[in-house]
């Protein structure tokens, strides 16, 4: 024992990268370190939370401990820690004669029933009703030797998520913030989070392929078991899936650097960028598309005749049994009856959420396609290379930065200025939507800065905290309004007040419209309830509404205009009411720059500005 | 003034963190593999599966299932949060999560109705080892629809899944389509068609 002590002292094997990845150690600010893991049943020392040295000595002589001394509802600590020991023996070379190797039973049942032959990382992309799920989330795939490649679903993932206990929305929000739920890893059937997320939550799945060696591979899993029995404070921002999951591919191998990047939080897009940053790491991407997306890509193959009769069978179902629609070539039958099928397990997981709840699928339907004997070679899983993507969706690693920074020149009626802003997250309705969701727009934080010259004034002109909108274009499968909203400091843009500030928190709702799916083309109106706070105001507030029509066309891969006019009426306090526009365009120049152009008019008062951005 | 900008944030939050569970009571049926499992809430026995019950659908209730020699799985009635920011709220049934691998795992396969699957022994670990048969019966019963879907079709992933959980070898594939098909026609509960294939195809 001491011999190892010695050793591992002169090594200083405590210090190493792998020691502190094993056990989730960070350097705090003022020195020492700190885990990350919150059980103590991870440690093996009392002090084992802050200091390094301790624990490895503590860990080491854990291994000696006779198994008679171990109760029977517990595993030997080399059992227990079996990543741990696995990178000792290979520093310090443990002899067995001196240190008994213990047969650890059920970790060797767990590895053989895995089989474990790869890792992909799973990055589930937007929800289809909820703009903030853009965020995305991330799993890791154990892929199975015993599966086959061509059996995924068979294959085990793993998951890191918190365990809630309350159902309070802001208790909810601050205590995910604050990190007061506990988080913690597990491991299941993959096909159980596809049905999850790709059926009940219509999201696309992306799967990128990781390069492990088998020996990397055992080392991942090892410390998984390890991991089984810890938790960790969860924290939405930095402590989430995207980190834990990229902690597991660093220990799987040292020499990645995967979260050292991310200051401030980890958004999971951002981490799968973190892996195709590495030459080599991603072997192969390939997507599953949603129930829902495989539904429009079925309908995008129709001609107008075939779509006609989709919404009428989707209306009345006994159609697919008369004569109108059995004369129809066997193809077209099949094509209707699949994408009903697909309408059906879509509408099926859909009022899950509902207090009606449907039964799916019908047995007539099924018969029928059952007679039909004819097999289509429908999407199951896309290989994907390019960033053209399927129609729907283009790989996340191919979207612009999360953080946006922006330097402008503009001029209004009176004077010209420069502006700077900064924008943590996340995708406006005008940028490249290479990545994200084309309909949905979420805003962080979006703080803007300007100078103006001629008055020689420093001022905020933008601080927002949150903005979302969701334009959800019409489809008569599943109507829904579009809805926004829109919280923040802003100025009074109507007003000669020389730029002063106020506070705004407006909600809109309305409705857009694509003639097509991928039309580059949208319309949309919306009526906002507006209201606007500010020690300039005679009142101090003002609240009425807006009301508002634009468009968006996208004129080619790389430009997009936005056009919109509206009219504001405010009814109380200050009561005024005025027309607004505005035409902006982007140009991108690359995935991570673009320029904007904008012309705003509120009222009587002009402004345009020429930006660029940089998204990192 | 000040309320209205209370009002307008307690409304945001209240409407972005929207849970659906609501109503006050529910017809539920719990099934599961090995049957005659215990179920408890907040200590208080339900009853022994199979059986339907009325359930309080009040969150932070707890919901037990217990078999001797198996080990006991824990359920909140609760939403369960994943991902990022308010990324994903779970939605669909009463328990917060349908899989933890290591406890074992329960599937609502029809509204209202549940499938557990429970798994041996009683220390604690990442992942225990569900026997085989019990893994085919999950399968089924979670993916049901997708399953009924293949065969009608004749092929697909879930299928081809299927038939590999069953050890079926590709000279056979044909007539075993037929016999899960034609055994999913003559049982139409969820559990008992899982069944029936477990053991039709078990050597």
């Amino acid at each position: 024992m001491d011999v190892l002590l010695i050793q591992s002292a002169e090594k200083e094997l405590y210090e190493s990268r792998t020691w502190n990845l094993l056990l989730k150690y960070k350097k705090r600010p003022f020195g020492g370190y700190l885990s990350q893991a919150d059980g103590m049943e991870f440690f093996n020392s009392p002090a084992g939370k802050t200091n390094p040295r301790l624990e490895l000595a503590e860990t080491l002589r854990s291994f000696f401990t006779l198994p008679v001394d171990i109760p029977s509802t517990e595993s030997h600590p080399q059992c227990k820690f079996p990543a741990r020991f696995k990178w000792l023996n290979r520093q310090l070379s443990f002899d067995p004669e001196r240190l008994p190797f213990q047969n650890c039973g059920l970790l060797k049942q767990w590895l053989k029933d895995l089989d474990p032959k790869g890792a992909t990382l799973v990055f589930a992309s937007q929800f289809m009703s909820n703009p903030v799920s853009m965020f995305g989330h991330t799993l890791l795939r154990i892929d199975s030797g015993k599966t086959g490649p061509h059996n995924e679903l068979l294959d085990y993932g793993v998951n890191y998520a918190a365990k809630t206990d309350t159902k309070n929305a802001a208790l909810y929000a601050m205590k995910g913030l604050g990190g007061l739920f506990k988080g913690h890893f597990s491991v299941f059937p993959y096909y159980a989070k596809v049905q999850e997320y790709s059926d009940f939550e219509g999201r696309g799945l992306w799967q990128y392929e990781i390069n492990l060696s088998e020996d990397q591979l055992e080392y991942l899993l090892l410390h998984l078991w390890e991991l089984g029995g810890a938790h960790f404070d969860y924290f939405y921002l930095q402590e989430n899936c995207s980190y834990h999951i990229l902690s597991l591919l660093e220990v799987a191998n040292p020499t990645l650097h995967l979260t050292d990047r991310f200051l401030f939080s980890v958004i999971p897009a951002d981490a799968i960028k973190s892996l195709t940053a590495y030459e080599g790491l991603v072997k192969k991407v390939s997507y599953r598309p949603s129930v829902f997306n495989q539904l429009n890509h079925k309908r995008g193959l129709m001609d107008a005749r075939e779509r006609q009769i989709f919404s009428e069978v989707v209306k009345n179902p006994s159609l697919v049994h008369q004569a109108e629609f059995r004369n129809r070539s066997v193809s077209s039958q099949a094509l209707i009856l699949d994408s009903y099928l697909d309408y059906l397990q879509y509408k099926g997981a859909k009022s899950r959420n509902e207090k009606t709840r449907t039964n799916s699928i019908r047995r007539s339907v099924l018969s029928a396609r059952s007679e039909l004997n004819y097999k289509i070679k429908d999407g199951r899983v896309i290989e994907i290379f390019s960033s053209s993507g399927w129609g729907f969706a283009a790989r996340p690693d191919l979207g612009h930065g999360t953080d946006r920074v922006r330097f402008g020149l503009g001029r209004n009626d009176d004077e010209p200025f420069q502006e700077f802003a900064y924008r943590p997250a996340l995708h406006d309705l005008l940028a490249k939507d290479a990545g994200y969701d084309r309909d949905s727009e979420i805003l962080v934080f979006d703080f803007k800065f300007r100078y103006f010259n001629e008055t020689e004034r420093f001022k905020v002109d933008k601080a927002k905290l949150l903005g979302i909108t969701k334009l959800n274009p019409h489809d008569p499968l599943y109507i829904q309004p579009s809805w926004r909203l829109d919280l923040g400091v802003d100025v009074l843009r109507d007003i000669d007040c020389q730029y002063c500030n106020s506070f705004r928190g407006d909600f809109g709702m309305g409705y857009s419209y694509r003639p097509q799916f991928f039309s580059s083309f949208l319309i949309f109106g919306f009526l906002d309830v507006e209201s606007e706070f500010s020690g300039r105001l005679d009142e101090s507030y003002r609240l009425g509404a807006k009301a508002e029509i634009g468009a968006f066309v996208e004129l080619t891969e790389n430009w997009k205009i936005q056009i919109t006019g509206g009219y504001k009426n405010f009814f109380f306090g200050d009561e005024k009411d005025f027309f607004t526009a505005s035409l902006n365009q982007r140009a991108s120049i690359s995935q991570n720059i673009d320029l904007r152009f904008e012309f705003h008019r509120h009222d009587q008062n002009n402004e345009g500005v020429f930006g660029v951005n940089f998204y990192f | 003034m000040r309320n209205f900008i209370y009002l307008t944030l307690l409304l945001f939050l209240a409407s972005a963190c929207a849970t659906i569970i609501s109503g006050t009571t529910q017809e539920v049926t719990f099934d599961s593999e090995p049957q005659g499992v215990q179920v408890t809430v907040n200590a208080k026995v339900l009853g022994k599966t199979p059986f339907a019950v009325q359930l309080d659908k009040k969150a932070d209730q707890t919901v037990e299932f217990y078999l001797d020699g198996y080990k006991r799985q824990t359920r909140q009635l609760t939403t369960r949060m994943e991902g990022w920011f308010w990324g994903n709220i779970v939605i669909g049934g009463l328990f917060g999560s349908t899989t933890d691998g290591a406890t074992g795992s329960i599937h609502e396969y029809s509204p209202n109705q549940y499938y557990v699957t429970m798994v041996a022994g009683s220390s604690s670990s990442v992942m225990a080892i569900k026997p085989e048969k019990a893994k085919v019966k999950e399968f089924i019963v979670a993916n049901y629809d997708k399953v009924i879907t293949d065969l009608a079709k004749g092929e697909g992933e879930y299928l081809d899944s299927l038939l590999a959980i069953l050890k079926v070898q590709d000279s056979n594939r044909s007539d075993s389509i037929n016999k899960i098909k034609s055994l999913s026609e003559n049982h139409t509960n969820i559990p008992e068609f899982a069944e029936q294939v477990a053991v039709s195809f078990s050597n």
